[in-house]
């Protein structure tokens, strides 16, 4: 590799308009961000900053109308190999035609043996606390089991990035902690790269080495924290951290700016 | 097990008590009749009983069946197929939708002279009318179906770069059965109309001809076995297709049972 690690996974001059009504209606303007490999980056904003749609467009789903996004030196056109969505609207990516197993091993189809795929997606499930479920239909598990299932998928691939859009936004608190260790275990044992967004300030701060704000209409990244906390986490001892409480109550702020902000433009 | 052949015992009178009443009434009212094309209904089941238990059954039937199994096969399976090509290209399907609504509305026994002109009096003839019949309204729900795929399910086929064999027939294909289940009911519907009507136009069997030679030849009680026997007939292929689409879209039915527990579905 030529480029510096720092370059991964990139954002550049990243700009995106939806036409609504025949008109262009600016969401995302000029963002940049990079991402080295095995980083793990928190996207955190308010409701309908444009989250998604940087994710949609870091993932190739979305050609953005300005900028580029770049992985691993190469232009992303197109969803690249070696890349896993979970997406926000977790229970419409499942097929509902499928069983839970099944679903877990479609994406699995593409160069691998019945027998491997069958164990991979057996163990993803496993992984996520969803152990002998794989021959339901998912709409005869509940939401959050669903969303853990939309999880297990992305695992089973064994993706070299993962992007992940409000990942446990429907799981309880103590499933939801129980994901997110299980989210850093795998980053320590596999080096993935992550981008994860999410509402939750405390988890943004907890799985992140970074954690970027993205704010203002159009929207761009209005802040960039570095998280110094040690790479083993503990959801006692590291969330009562006088460095996690720091960063926790900067991002907290920033947001808060703002809101405020955003309240007097209106 | 008693309890289940009693729900089912249950479910059958419910179902066949007017059936069975107005058979009573054809069969008292008409007893006595003198009129030429209402014959008595004893005489119409005695002419079945010897016609279709199972004496004609290999002249007639046999080869209607045969042509309408063909029909639907080859004017299904080319519906699926073209459906699921022309609902992926949205400007095809808009240049083309002016003329398939054209195809569709024309009614096909209104072909009938052409292709026999074209084809020949054979079983060729009649299949292909037959299968085109049963092409349009498999192929229009097809195409709706594959249209309505949720963009959502798309983008996971593209974020997990599915192959163009499994995005076909693992997503796009389930994912628009419902749809085409419909169109396959009234395609049924629509073959055996077909069939008959081609019979009756130029053929030498088939129940069809059967229908229209015993009028001709003033077998009033032998027309109205055949019209019975066509009745029957219809009756079973819509319980044989119900069967058949409980069985594909068990899934769909489970799904949407679900989705009205929750209220909205999962959130
Ligand atoms: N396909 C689309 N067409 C038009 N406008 C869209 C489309 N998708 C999103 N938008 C608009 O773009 C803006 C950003 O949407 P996006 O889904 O990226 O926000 P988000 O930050 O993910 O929000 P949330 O936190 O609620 O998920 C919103 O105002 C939304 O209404
Ligand atoms: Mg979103």
């Amino acid at each position: 590799m030529t480029m510096t690690d720092s370059e991964f996974l990139q954002a550049i001059g990243l700009s995106h308009s939806y036409v609504v009504d025949r008109a262009a209606r600016p969401v995302l303007h000029g963002v940049d961000l990079q991402v080295r490999a095995g980083e793990a980056v928190c996207v955190v904003g308010h409701s309908g900053t444009g989250k998604s749609t940087l994710l949609r467009c870091l993932a190739g789903l979305l050609r953005p109308t300005g900028g580029e996004v770049r992985l691993d030196g190469r232009r992303v056109m197109e969803p690249p190999p070696d890349l896993a969505v979970v997406f926000q609207d977790y229970s419409r990516s499942l097929m509902p035609w499928m069983s839970i197993l099944d679903n877990v091993m479609l994406p699995l189809r593409r160069g691998l043996g019945s027998q491997e795929r069958r164990s991979r997606a057996q163990q993803a499930l496993a992984d996520v606390g969803l152990d002998g479920t794989g021959s339901l239909y998912p709409w005869q598990v509940s939401g959050g089991m669903q969303q853990r299932v939309a999880i297990a998928r992305a695992l089973a691939y064994r993706p070299g990035v993962l992007l992940m859009d409000e990942p446990f936004a429907s799981v309880d608190a103590q499933t939801r902690a129980d994901l997110e260790d299980m989210v850093l275990t795998i980053r320590r044992d596999t080096g993935i790269t992550l981008v994860v967004v999410t509402h939750d300030i405390d988890e943004a701060v907890y799985l992140a080495d970074r954690v970027v704000v993205l704010a203002g209409t159009p929207a761009s990244i209005t802040a960039d924290l570095r998280v110094d906390l040690p790479p083993e986490r503990d959801q006692l001892t590291t969330k009562a951290d006088p460095r996690f409480l720091a960063v926790r109550a900067e991002v907290f702020n920033m947001i808060r700016t703002e809101l405020a902000r955003a309240g007097r433009a209106t | 097990m008693s309890a289940r052949l009693l729900r089912l015992g249950r479910h059958l009178l419910v179902e066949a008590w007017l059936p069975v009443l107005a058979v009573t009434v054809w069969w008292v009212g008409s007893a006595s009749s003198t009129s030429l094309y209402f014959p008595p209904l004893s005489q119409i089941a005695e002419r079945f009983r010897e016609l279709w238990l199972f004496d004609q059954v290999p002249v007639h039937l046999v080869p209607s069946l045969q042509n309408l199994g063909w029909g639907l096969l080859c004017g299904v399976a080319a519906a699926v197929a073209t459906g699921i090509v022309i609902g992926r290209m949205p400007r095809l399907h808009s240049a083309l939708l002016p003329l398939m609504e054209f195809m569709r509305a024309t009614p096909i026994l209104a072909l009938l002279p052409l292709v026999f002109g074209l084809l020949g009096l054979g079983v060729t003839s009649k299949v292909a009318l037959i299968a085109l019949g049963a092409f349009w309204p498999t192929f229009l729900n097809t195409v709706d179906g594959v249209r309505s795929v949720d963009p959502q399910i798309r983008e996971v086929a593209r974020a997990y770069r599915l192959t163009r064999t499994d995005i076909a027939f693992r997503v796009v294909l389930p994912s628009a059965m419902p749809q085409v289940v419909v169109g396959f009911r009234t395609s049924v519907s629509v073959a055996v109309v077909v069939v008959v009507g081609s019979e009756m136009f130029g053929a030498g069997n088939g129940i069809g001809y059967f229908v229209l030679q015993a009028q001709r030849t003033y077998a009033i009680a032998d027309m109205w076995a055949g019209i019975v026997l066509l009745g029957l007939l219809g009756y079973l292929l819509n319980l044989l297709s119900a069967g058949f689409e409980r069985w594909v879209l068990s899934w769909h039915r489970g799904q949407r049972a679900a989705a009205a527990v929750l209220g909205e579905g999962a959130r």
